[in-house]
């Protein structure tokens, strides 16, 4: 059984829950940079939520499934569709041998997941399946998918296959998260050179509206929009970063590290974003401008713990759901 | 050798915290932060994902979903992580790291794989020659690894030849020694740097062997001793 890529997206990789303990070597965590939606789509397809995925941008890749399969997609909203008809995101979805995926048009997010129920064959490196482009390893040969890349998965177990190119979505689906934050606001916490910052830079970056360049890539965003100047001179002596660190370049640019930030950084770190929006912030594309909002470490931990509990809600919904429908699958035959 | 080194500890965001011995170099502060780094390795704390050694910090990375288990009162997730890692600090000896290697790395300063070399003889009015002795002649320590995989953060460069970090990132070839501010590094592969580049190293910065397997040819608090090599040597090495 096999997943083939029939046309290349611009950068489309494997990614799962990241690389954890190598940071002392200067090895990033990499990992999906939309980690809450990677965990959701995970999860309505069956898989346990840190299982690899398909992370894939605009113009995304269009997948040729030789074997059937359960799939679930979500994230970005890139249109897609199986055999011409569109299917929605976050839902289960079965799928006939000989079904092709395609992704039509960029609607609405960045970064769009595909998982498929059971085990990719994907390579596993220093723990993870992540694809570290930089050292070539993990993921699909260390590298992104490009056309002609087959990837085994494993067999399925228990559901019924659809018929040749026929798919059937499950009625039940994942709810997004809602918090208080308005759609654009990200929520940041003050970085140890917050005060690096004239007071003038603070209330810029507090009240302008800044957006992503296009420039950006899956180690970092830079922001278009006013610079933010310092009030001081500093030279600082490299430390550590981490995805969500907001970086004050020379020029009063600021740069967000994403997923595949480097481990170290020398640059001021005005602020850092909190965990629980770092799926939204991950998602924005040029055209939607964002605001940055201070708010203290009490809120930043409890939106995380409500994140963290949503997505708990999720696995045990999922559970009882993927178990009730393979009962019923099993009364019927 | 000192034995206590004054420390505030700061919040790197909502998931780890980053433990400050203050914004300097210094060998004996280098091999503190060894120390504790090494005794975090080697007893590991529930909640706690890694550690990360920098230059004169360590920066320690929760999961917060597991130490909420632990609140207590109105406490943060935070605060606790800081108090496991404050009772570290004050009880524990975590012993400095005394032993150090001696590495001795060749570097070719051919013109050709040093794009940056005339420039900062121009620039700091010095001979190539009178450069290379510069570079070569001290040894250096290796404060941490970070940026890339296996790329050894190396100081201190002396004063004569320091320059600023360029304005923008140029393609850098795998094995460039790069200088900036105070500190000299070698690319371990292919990649945009910041760093002027005096000359290429033919040794491979890193192994990798099998899936687990990954080893970096330099560790943190080894001591670094350049020599000059000739294209030749650096083509046949």
């Amino acid at each position: 059984m096999n997943l083939k890529i029939i046309k290349a997206g611009i950068c489309d990789s494997i990614q799962d829950g990241g690389r954890h303990g190598f940071q002392y070597m200067g090895i990033n965590p990499g990992g999906a940079i939309d980690m809450f939606s990677m965990r959701t789509v995970n999860l309505l397809a069956g898989n346990p939520e840190y299982a690899p995925v398909i992370e894939m941008s605009f113009p995304a890749a269009s997948v040729f499934f030789d074997a059937p399969a359960i799939i679930a997609i979500g994230g970005a909203d890139f249109s897609a569709t199986l055999n011409g008809n569109p299917v929605p995101s976050f839902h289960p979805v079965l799928i006939g041998a000989n079904s092709t995926l395609k992704f039509e048009q960029g609607k609405e997010g960045r970064w769009c997941y595909l998982a498929v129920n059971g085990n990719m064959g994907a390579e596993k490196w220093l723990g993870s399946y992540s694809t570290h482009t930089k050292i070539e390893a993990g993921g699909w040969r260390g590298r992104l998918l490009k056309k002609g890349d087959i990837i085994p998965f494993t067999n399925l177990t228990g559901v019924q296959s659809m018929a040749d190119k026929k798919h059937e979505v499950l009625k039940w689906k994942a709810v997004p998260f809602y918090d208080d934050a308005l759609p654009n606001e990200i929520y940041v916490l003050t970085g140890n050179e917050w005060d690096y910052i004239s007071d003038d830079g603070k209330r810029i970056f507090g009240q302008e509206a800044f957006s992503v360049s296009r420039t950006s890539d899956r180690m970092g965003y830079t922001l278009d929009g006013p610079a933010i100047s310092t009030a001081t001179q500093c030279e600082l002596i490299s430390s550590v970063v981490d995805y969500g660190t907001i970086q004050l370049l020379p020029g009063g640019q600021m740069i967000v590290l994403m997923a595949g930030h480097q481990t170290t950084g020398g640059y001021p770190r005005i602020a850092h974003v909190i965990k629980a929006h770092r799926t939204k912030i991950a998602q924005l594309k040029e055209d939607k401008p964002l605001c940055f909002r201070i708010t203290d470490i009490q809120t930043a931990e409890q939106l995380f713990l409500k994140q963290e509990h949503h997505l708990t809600i999720l696995k045990n919904g999922c559970s009882m759901m993927w178990s009730d429908y393979l009962k019923k699958q099993c009364m019927s035959t | 050798m000192r034995t206590y080194f004054p420390y505030t500890i700061f919040p790197l965001g909502d998931t780890a915290l980053t433990v400050d011995f203050g914004n300097c170099i210094d060998q004996d502060l280098s091999a503190h932060v060894m120390g504790i780094f090494k005794y975090l390795q080697s007893h590991p704390l529930n909640g706690f994902i890694e550690c990360v050694p920098a230059y004169s910090s360590l920066t320690v990375f929760y999961n917060p979903g597991v130490l909420k288990k632990e609140i207590r009162n109105n406490e943060t997730i935070s605060e606790i992580a800081r108090e496991k890692i404050e009772e570290i600090l004050e009880n524990k000896s975590c012993a400095l790291t005394s032993q150090f290697r001696t590495v001795k790395v060749p570097v070719c300063y051919n013109d050709a794989l040093a794009p940056d070399i005339r420039h900062i003889t121009r620039e700091k009015k010095i001979s190539k020659q009178e450069l290379i002795s510069i570079h070569s002649t001290p040894e250096y320590r290796v404060y941490m690894l970070g940026f890339l995989p296996g790329f050894a953060y190396m100081g201190e460069i002396v004063e004569k030849i320091r320059m600023p970090r360029k304005p923008t990132p140029q393609r850098v070839h795998a094995g460039s020694v790069g200088i900036a501010g105070n500190q000299t590094g070698i690319y371990p592969i292919n990649s945009p740097g910041g760093w002027h580049i005096i000359g290429r190293t033919p040794i491979r910065l890193y192994e990798k062997k099998d899936n687990d397997n990954f080893s970096t040819f330099f560790q943190p608090g080894d001591i670094v001793q350049f020599y000059s090599i000739s294209r030749d040597e650096f083509e046949n090495y």
